[in-house]
């Protein structure tokens, strides 16, 4: 029967079709230090008399931003843009950039990589921005072009090889490694250790950062002494809150310690299912989350979050002209937005931008002379957000690496107390291709707060 | 094993209370409502605002939101579009709730924008926080919110299950659906059953997000995988079985729940399994089912042939052009791919420079109208309904990338081969397809393309931390040479256009015709219905998957979030809305779904022109339409209507155009759906009245929140997304798509009218024999 042919037919092709695309393998890449490159680079200085580079006129300079403010992935971004706008206001209201002040043009790529693509190419042809301000998961799609047209990116390295891949993108603090995946540190380890862990759970969703981050967890739990992964389970599908079987598998295993690389409403259920099957954990880690409004979760109590720079408490202790002017600023300029991770990456990451043209020169701005400029600066502190000796930033020297070094917050009765006497925490090993390649020392790490979901990073 | 019974039991009363609201108003309406999650979004959203925000109580917020808001909502959504999908086309029934998914988000976030941050800890039905010690069962403690969840869960399925089979209102309800006319003649009041069952479906999705805010948070991508989670037990139910909706959505929990007791801890099937679980199941039982006796075949009712002219949606063919005239359409399509590059040379109009930027755009739109080509195949000949060409276009775009980046090949030969890579794929999804009817074979292509995004494309290979996998173009072509790469993919889309209208206008669109008109038919007169559904799969998938490579190496990579089933399912949307017959409703569809998020206002401005031109078209002309002048005062009509359209953009700023576009819009529909309940025959003088007054408030809110509120930088992006979906629910006016609404207005009224005088003809003839109609 003709049927039957077809459907032998079929069925052939789809094996031969599956055994192809399973064929196809990925390779690693090697390394050499990626800053050496940057070892001849001499200052540039800014031109006399002034010729205006693109997006420059006597009294504006343009600069676009790139963040998803519509679809699912604004819940995650939306608030960066609010710090962006804090920051920008504070410069144009102080006269920072002398005569100019900055425009913004605002993009929204919804988190998507054609979008992304088209939100860079319209603010480089269109808007004709001098620079380009970036927070979004979808950052990496439009690398190749922003660096075909050697445009100053400054954003959110989180989790994007971009940073580390061409040499106009600036992280808001840090830069990233071209190869997330086989190069990171041991810092989750390390820190576990260092609070009292012996015997690690770690909980991720099936996304593929989150898979990838958490086995590196695993990785360097395991070459870490006295400390050693007793349950890993990264298949949680995104979107999962019933976590009372996931708990029972903690409760067996015998675990005193957790790292979870989840979303927020994860976190609140995988905690209330411990709780309630009477498992207590210390320490409980996320990597990222940082915000006032986790505090009235009563789930949160008991648990340590990583941030990219000081936890605000410090404020309180000592003056940090830097946090005021954030609390400042947004209180005018966005009242409703909480001062938390997020708007704080925003905000940083216009304050590296501000300095990237301050030293290029205020006078007149180049976007070579930024690029280039930007890259020698050392001893960046964002203001005091990152301002001890370990983190504080050569810009050449992180480029192509992980950073070692993050500052660790404790959830005590709804208040944050920052933790090692609000000094950073620092990785103690560098694992490349699975191996451990450096103790203690020179920069090394992963990123600061492992993507765990598709929805929030 | 408690822990996992009890989990088990959540996951799977979650599912339960979504898969029974779906399962309850397809049984008392047989529309599928892929807008239930939406709905249940919407609502909490709304419940948010009034515990949170406005600080009411639980015990006043509740009953106020599931018991009165609710319901009214879904009464509004009767009149508007529930209440003409029962008897339409599956295709418009199907797409018309998907239309409501894409838009009810997007509108809510609108209306309420403090719905686009992360919302912490939504209040639920118990005060939070939950007593965690709420229960103890086997030495396992339950909470109140997992306990009220199961209680809800065993509830609506015992009550729901009682009142359809015992109650005279449950048999008036089943009546109404199978037998309308004989209900009427029983003296059951069709119109309020109906009616009354949307109020209770709506009404069920509020309480389910109310119910669910605190487990799921005030996320719409968890609404969603609810949504799509539970649709393997409306498979198990056959969409109809209560109790068995229920029973699977706990089997598919607890199968979830015991997974995590077993999986291994590395390896391939570390990671993915669980997410994939319901879609496997569901795809198991649609395939035992379809091979079973009673098969899953599409029912009676499923097809009324008073809304689809006896040809399931077909429209009456337009008279074959003969000799030089055959050529006009290709001609005019070529000039308009070859014009607008040219065009696009640094013009100036509206303020708006056009330039070789917007020429990268239009590449990326033509790049899409080519995958859209796939959607012209499958649905517009094939007419069926699939979900996850997107899934196929991902898989071309994949293969094409690996191809290119990992073993070196040309990228173009990469394309090529990766579109190959598709047709197996595609194929795979045919074979089922044979013995499924149209809803059954959309919830298979979910299922497909949901399976494939959380257990293939979730892994590193392809996300690569969200970078993707980079691909090249094709010849060298660098990254900012547009035009080159504008012109291959005009010239591709050109070649795939031109082969799909031959493949139309010959016998095998005749055979696709009988097909889709009906397939007993078809098989009667000898046609082979498995070869031409394999073929028309088996093509599309490659043209998918050509489009999806195409796509990917316009926009420099393949990335796993630009081929996710749910952007697949607002592709559908807007691809319909545009013609998904026509090959230059892809083509449009492509180019707005690219243009749409550059410029917004360009989108706002032509759906006012075409509103303004049409209504003025109407009025002024009528019949003298066909007539040389007709036509010429058209031309004249739609030039000003055009240039009225110019000077609101040119006059106003971008955002208080878009504001005073979308406040009128608002408007327009406020009055629209006011002018029909005035028209109620069923309501009596005093309720039409009241209930006029209530949506002239709605409607004057409305306009003013449209026209008022700071849409700024964030408000407004989400008005795209809405507009695609607000266009898919307009097809139930015109099931053929805008393109085929604009060629035809006028053989289409002459074919309505026809229609109407052979209906009243019938009537008649039926009154005077005494016979039933």
């Amino acid at each position: 029967m003709k049927a039957r042919r077809w459907v032998r037919a079929v069925a052939g092709i789809s094996v031969l079709a599956a055994a192809s695309v399973g064929l196809l393998a990925t390779g690693a890449t090697g390394a050499t230090d990626p800053s050496a490159q940057f070892d001849k680079l001499k200052p540039i200085k800014a031109p006399s008399p002034c010729k205006n580079d693109t997006g420059v006129s006597d009294d504006t300079i343009k600069v676009g931003t790139i963040v998803p403010t519509s679809g699912t992935f604004a819940l995650f971004y939306s608030q960066t843009l609010d710090g962006i706008k804090a920051r920008i206001a504070q410069a144009n209201a102080e006269g920072e950039l002398g005569k100019r002040k900055i425009e913004l043009v605002n993009v929204d790529d919804a988190g998507d990589a054609a979008r992304n693509t088209t939100a860079a190419q319209q603010l480089a042809e269109q808007d004709k921005v001098f620079g380009i301000i970036t927070e979004s998961n979808a950052g990496d799609a439009s690398g190749a072009y922003l660096n075909s047209q050697k445009i100053p990116v400054v954003g959110w390295q989180l989790g994007l090889p971009v940073y580390g891949t061409y040499t106009n993108y600036f992280g808001m603090q840090n830069a990233n490694t071209k190869n997330i995946k086989n190069e990171f540190t041991s810092r989750n380890a390390d820190v576990i250790k260092e609070l009292g862990g012996t015997k690690l759970a770690i909980i991720g969703s099936n996304a593929a950062n989150s898979v990838v981050f958490t086995e590196q967890v695993k990785s360097a739990a395991n070459k870490t002494k006295g400390l050693k992964t007793a349950y890993i389970n990264h298949d949680i599908p995104v979107g999962t809150t019933e976590f009372g079987s996931v708990a029972d598998q903690i409760k067996q295993s015998g675990a005193d310690s957790l790292y979870t690389a989840l979303d927020n409403a994860g976190n609140t259920g995988l905690m209330q299912a411990l709780k309630q099957a009477g498992v207590t954990l210390k320490p409980v880690i996320f990597p990222g989350g940082y915000s006032p409004l986790v505090l009235n979760l009563p789930t949160y109590d008991d648990v340590y979050f990583g941030i990219e720079f000081k936890p605000f408490e410090l404020a309180a202790t000592k003056s940090w002209k830097g946090y005021d002017d954030f609390k400042k600023w947004m209180t005018s300029e966005s009242p409703n937005v909480p001062l938390a991770q997020v708007s704080a990456v925003g905000w940083l990451s216009a304050n590296t931008f501000i300095e990237g043209l301050k030293a290029a020169g205020v006078s007149c701005p180049t976007r070579k002379a930024f690029i280039n400029n930007l890259r020698l600066e050392k001893g960046y502190t964002g203001n005091g957000f990152f301002d001890d000796p370990e983190t504080t930033i050569d810009f050449a020297k992180v480029y192509g690496k992980p950073f070692q070094c993050v500052y660790y917050v404790h959830v005590e009765n709804k208040q944050f107390v920052p933790q090692f006497d609000g000094k950073p925490f620092c990785a103690k090993q560098l694992i490349t291709d699975n191996k451990i390649t450096q103790v203690a020392g020179s920069a090394a790490a992963t990123t600061t707060t492992a993507p765990p979901t598709t929805a929030a990073p | 094993m408690t822990p996992y019974i009890i989990s088990g039991l959540v996951v799977g009363s979650i599912y339960a209370i979504s898969a029974l609201g779906l399962v309850l108003t397809y049984t008392s309406s047989r529309v599928f409502n892929f807008a239930h999650g939406a709905l249940a979004y919407a609502i909490a959203v709304f419940y948010y605002y009034l515990t949170r925000q406005n600080g009411w109580s639980i015990a006043a917020a509740a009953p106020f939101t599931i018991v009165i808001v609710a319901p009214l909502l879904g009464l509004f959504l009767y009149f508007v579009l529930f209440k003409r999908l029962t008897h339409a086309t599956p295709t418009v029934r199907l797409v018309s709730t998907v239309g409501l998914w894409v838009a009810i988000p997007a509108l809510t976030r609108v209306v309420f924008p403090f719905a686009s941050t992360e919302i912490f800890n939504p209040e639920g039905l118990v005060s939070s926080p939950a007593d965690p010690n709420f229960l103890k069962v086997f030495g396992t403690y339950v909470n109140e919110n997992q306990f009220v969840v199961i209680v809800s869960a065993v509830l609506i399925a015992l009550v729901a299950t009682l009142v359809l089979r015992f109650t005279s209102l449950g048999l008036a309800t089943r009546m109404t659906v199978d037998h309308p006319r004989n209900a009427g003649i029983a003296g059951v009041n069709t119109e309020a059953v109906t009616a009354g069952s949307w109020m209770v479906g709506v009404m069920l999705a509020g309480f389910a997000g109310v119910l669910l805010a605190p487990i799921l948070s005030l996320d719409e991508n968890q609404f969603t995988f609810l949504l799509v989670g539970s649709f393997a037990a409306v498979v198990i139910a056959r969409m109809t079985s209560l109790p068995l909706a229920f029973g699977g959505a706990i089997a598919v929990g607890l199968l979830q729940q015991l997974w995590v007791k077993i999986q291994p801890e590395s390896g391939f099937f570390s990671s993915g399994v669980s997410a994939s679980i319901p879609f496997v199941v569901m795809l198991v039982f649609l395939i035992v089912y379809s091979f079973s006796a009673k098969g899953l075949r599409t029912e009676a009712f499923e097809v009324d042939r008073r809304s689809a002219g006896g040809t399931h949606g077909d429209a009456p063919p337009l008279p074959p052009a003969r000799g030089w005239k055959r050529a006009i359409g290709p001609l005019a399509l070529a000039l308009v791919l070859v014009a607008l590059p040219l065009l696009f040379d640094n013009v100036t109009i509206f303020g708006i420079t056009f330039d070789q930027f917007w020429v990268g755009v239009f590449a990326q739109g033509i790049a899409l109208a080519i995958i859209y080509l796939s959607y012209t195949l499958v649905t517009g000949e094939g007419g069926m309904i699939s979900l996850c060409q997107i899934t196929l276009a991902g898989i071309g775009a994949f293969a094409a990338a690996r191809l290119a980046a990992e073993a070196g090949w040309p990228v173009w030969l990469a394309i090529l081969i990766g579109a190959v890579f598709a047709v197996p794929f595609g194929l795979l999804v045919a074979l089922p397809s044979l013995r499924i009817g149209d809803l059954y074979l959309a919830l298979l292509t979910i299922g497909f393309a949901l399976l494939v995004e959380q257990f293939v494309w979730t892994r590193n290979e392809y996300e690569n931390f969200g970078a993707g996998v980079q691909i090249a173009r094709p010849f060298g072509i660098g990254i900012t040479d547009r035009l080159e790469m504008y012109a291959i993919v005009a010239v591709v889309f050109a070649i795939a256009a031109f082969a799909i209208v031959n493949l139309k206008r010959a016998t095998s669109g005749l055979v696709f015709a009988a097909i889709r008109s009906s397939e007993p038919a078809a098989t009667t007169s000898g046609m082979s219905i498995v070869r031409v559904k394999l073929v028309l799969f088996g093509v599309s998938a490659f043209v998918a998957g050509l489009g999806g490579g195409l796509y990917a190496t316009v926009v420099g990579t393949a990335l796993p979030k630009s081929f996710n089933a749910l952007v697949g399912i607002v592709w559908l949307a807007i691809v319909v809305t545009w013609g998904v017959r026509s090959v230059v409703g892809a083509l449009l569809a492509g180019m707005i779904f690219a243009i749409a998020p550059q410029r917004l206002s360009i989108i706002l401005v032509l759906v006012f022109f075409l509103l303004v031109s049409s209504l003025i078209t109407q009025l002024a002309l009528g019949r003298a339409y066909r007539s040389v002048l007709g036509a010429l005062a058209m031309i004249v009509l739609s030039v000003v209507a055009l240039g009225g359209s110019a000077w609101i953009w040119d006059n106003v700023s971008s955002d208080d155009s878009v504001k005073v576009i979308l406040g009128a819009l608002g408007a327009v529909a406020a009055l629209l759906v006011g002018l029909r309940v005035a028209k109620l025959p069923i309501a009596n003088q005093a309720l039409r009245i009241g209930l006029l007054v209530v949506i002239a408030v709605v409607g004057v809110w409305l306009a003013y929140t449209l026209g008022g509120t700071d849409l700024g930088d964030d408000g407004t992006r989400e008005v795209p997304t809405m507009l695609f979906g607000l266009g898919a629910i307009a097809l139930v006016n015109e099931p053929r798509g805008v393109v085929y609404d604009i060629i035809n207005r006028q053989r289409l009224r002459q074919f309505k009218q026809a229609e109407e005088r052979d209906e009243q003809r019938r009537l008649a003839d039926a009154a005077l024999t005494g016979a039933p109609a």
